[in-house]
């Protein structure tokens, strides 16, 4: 009989050019056997057979990597043909089996059941085998596929535990070690992070990790690892969160695990104690700031008493001592202007972490607040309108920066607005954001600096500008608030025509 | 002419007192001095003054206590004084700080920053002077 090899079928009238696959066939009824290791052959597929379940399981067990396929008689004279299925099912070896039977009735739904792909009669036509046995083999390369990515994806890091020097390695280090899959379950817990975050052995493992750390800003972390692009990981390069626990004060570093193809497999953080080193910034800033206001008040008295002198007010001087003292009177106003440089510096440092979240009545703070600017408005005869919405949501953040975003904004409207101006202060809910809008008819900016006026000491030098006074850290302060809320700022400004300024914090962070 | 004004300055800082006088005093108004929140009460009571300059951080009591005070009906007397705050914060946001952080209403008239001109400070208590009918 002509036997082609692998050979192009038509099938529904389109060409088909098919796999061969590696197929063992269990059957102690040879005519049966023999028929189908034909049919198969005759599809270009390599036929192994085995008469019992016990051979079959040898062959198995011999050439693991080259049985794809099970073609097993479900009337097996020794039996045991569900027993094999059950066995390949655990064991998930990811053979497909085909079940046979004369019937293919409630055998066959068993076999279905203990996890055998399809069942056909053996009283089978070359045809209908054909159908069949493409159907199956369609199935089986999905899996394989699916299977692969599986086997890729986990391989890599499971793999680290069961290299014990690896991870006597691991646990050596002071710093704390977690890893994640690609679905943000642990891998890995070296024993410093099982210390940290008080994990108790292997139960961890297979587990989210955002429960195991108890917190989503780090969940969100291993998540954004694993997303990133280039962009994004850059982004996240400069983030190190601060977390804490067990009384310690850790700073997080989250990278994404990748496979040789670059694919994201996984994540993993580590954790730096800087509970020492933090305690230690603190009293160094702390100390920076006492001493600058300690500096403040000897220079303030120093300079006032040599301007007395300098304006006559002590007695008569010479051009000369005139002279001197004018001199040493601009000195002392550059160190004091430095000082309060650094205490402005402090300023925006403490602004940038939260200190507190509170729930805070917003419209209540800008009331006041507003009333409170009423009067250096006053001085210069300009209105201040307020617009504030009374069904605001209930607002949480650092109630001290809040209220520096709005005195810094209407204060800067007053002082850039000429005499008889208006400043118009609207707070409303704009979809999930809080709308906080400052607009006035000042003296405006020219655009080309609207994208530095959030610069730390930037200000703009016109003939207009040259007479207020100000240490230009304003914006840069609220910025720094309004990032610590999340929030987003906007300008919008016209020279001769008004300044308008819009924060927008979410009321849910 | 009418009697001069007579301001009460009350600051911790013994320079600062003596700069402030000779400023003051070279406008021609009287200067009788504090140094801390106790004393600015009973100089308050025995010089009656027509305005005090009152510095913020002073110990013993300070400036907030001071304002406080005057809120009490047992300094009602003094309560209409004209009062001129001294800061040693700067101008702007800080200053309105103070009152938001403490929530104490300061009901005073105007905020002087140190260190301050000698021509600004001039200006600042002439305008009150002025209001009072009274002048130097």
């Amino acid at each position: 009989m002509y036997v082609p090899l692998a050979l192009p079928v038509r099938i529904g009238g389109s060409m088909l050019i098919k796999p061969s696959i590696n197929v063992l066939v269990v059957e102690d009824d040879i005519a049966v056997m023999q028929k189908c290791r034909e049919l198969l052959l005759n599809e270009g597929h390599r036929v192994r057979t085995a008469e019992s379940v016990e051979e079959a399981l040898e062959i198995i067990q011999k050439h693991r990597a080259d049985v794809d396929m099970l073609l097993l008689s479900l009337e097996l004279q020794r039996g045991g043909s569900m027993m094999l299925i059950e066995t390949l099912q655990k064991a998930r070896a990811e053979i497909l089996i085909m079940a046979m039977s004369a019937q293919c009735q409630e055998e066959a739904v068993d076999a279905i059941h203990a996890g055998a792909y399809d069942c056909i009669r053996k009283t089978f036509t070359p045809a209908r085998f054909s159908i069949k046995m493409d159907r199956a083999i369609e199935a089986f390369r999905l899996r394989r596929q699916m299977g692969v990515i599986r086997k890729e994806r986990q391989a890599a890091l499971t793999r680290v535990e069961h290299d014990g020097n690896l991870l006597a390695v691991l646990n050596s280090f002071s710093d704390g070690l977690v890893v994640t899959d690609w679905k943000t379950n642990v891998v890995l817990v070296n024993d410093a992070a099982a210390h940290l975050f008080e994990l108790k052995g292997k139960e961890i493992y297979g587990r989210p990790v955002s429960s195991c750390l108890k917190s989503d800003e780090l969940l969100s972390l291993f998540v954004r690892a694993m997303k990133s692009d280039s962009s994004l990981a850059t982004l996240m390069a400069g983030e190190e969160p601060i977390v804490k626990a067990s009384g310690k004060t850790l700073r997080v570093h989250v990278d994404p695990v990748r496979d040789d193809a670059g694919t994201a497999i996984g994540a993993v953080a580590l954790f730096h104690d800087v509970t020492k080193v933090t305690a230690m910034d603190k009293l160094r800033a702390d100390f920076l700031s006492m001493v600058s206001h300690e500096l403040k008040a000897p220079l303030s008295s120093l300079l006032m008493q040599i301007s007395v002198i300098h304006d006559g007010l002590a007695g008569g001087l010479t051009e000369k001592q005139a002279d001197l003292l004018g001199k040493a009177k601009e000195k002392t106003k550059g160190m004091i202007t430095l000082v309060n440089d650094i205490l402005d510096y402090r300023r925006i440092e403490e602004g940038k972490s939260i200190q507190k979240i509170e729930t805070i009545d917003l419209a209540d703070t800008l009331g006041r607040t507003v009333k409170l600017m009423g009067l250096s408005a006053e001085e210069k005869q300009i209105t201040i309108k307020a617009h504030i919405a009374d069904d605001l949501p209930a607002f949480s953040g650092d109630s001290g920066g809040i209220e520096a975003i709005f005195v810094n904004l209407i204060s800067n409207a007053i002082k850039y607005t000429a005499k008889g101006g208006t400043v118009e202060v609207s707070l409303n809910q704009a979809g999930k954001d809080i709308r906080f809008k400052v607009v006035d008819n000042g003296i405006g900016m020219p655009q080309e600096y609207l994208d530095r006026i959030f610069e730390k000491f930037f200000r703009i030098k016109t003939e207009e500008t040259k007479s207020i006074s100000g240490s230009g850290l304003g914006l840069s302060i609220v910025k720094g608030i309004v990032d610590a809320h999340n929030g987003s700022i906007h300008v919008e400004s016209k020279v001769g025509e008004g300044t308008t300024m819009i924060v927008s914090l979410p009321f849910q962070r | 002419m009418g009697k001069a004004a007579k301001i009460l300055v009350v600051d911790d800082d013994p320079d600062m007192r003596e700069t402030l006088q000779i400023i003051l005093e070279s406008a021609g108004y009287t200067v009788v001095t504090g140094e801390d929140g106790e004393q600015c009460l009973a100089k308050l009571k025995q010089e009656e003054p027509d305005l005090l300059i009152l510095d913020l951080l002073m110990p013993r009591m300070d400036g907030f206590e001071v304002c406080k005070a005057l809120k009490d009906p047992r300094h009602s007397r003094y309560a209409r004084i004209p009062v001129i705050i001294l800061s040693s914060v700067q101008e702007g946001v800080s200053q309105r700080r103070y009152e938001l952080e403490t929530g104490v209403r300061m009901d005073v008239d105007d905020y002087v920053e140190k260190p301050v001109e000698g021509e600004v400070l001039l200006e600042r208590v002439g305008k009150i002077i002025k209001r009072l009918g009274k002048g130097a």
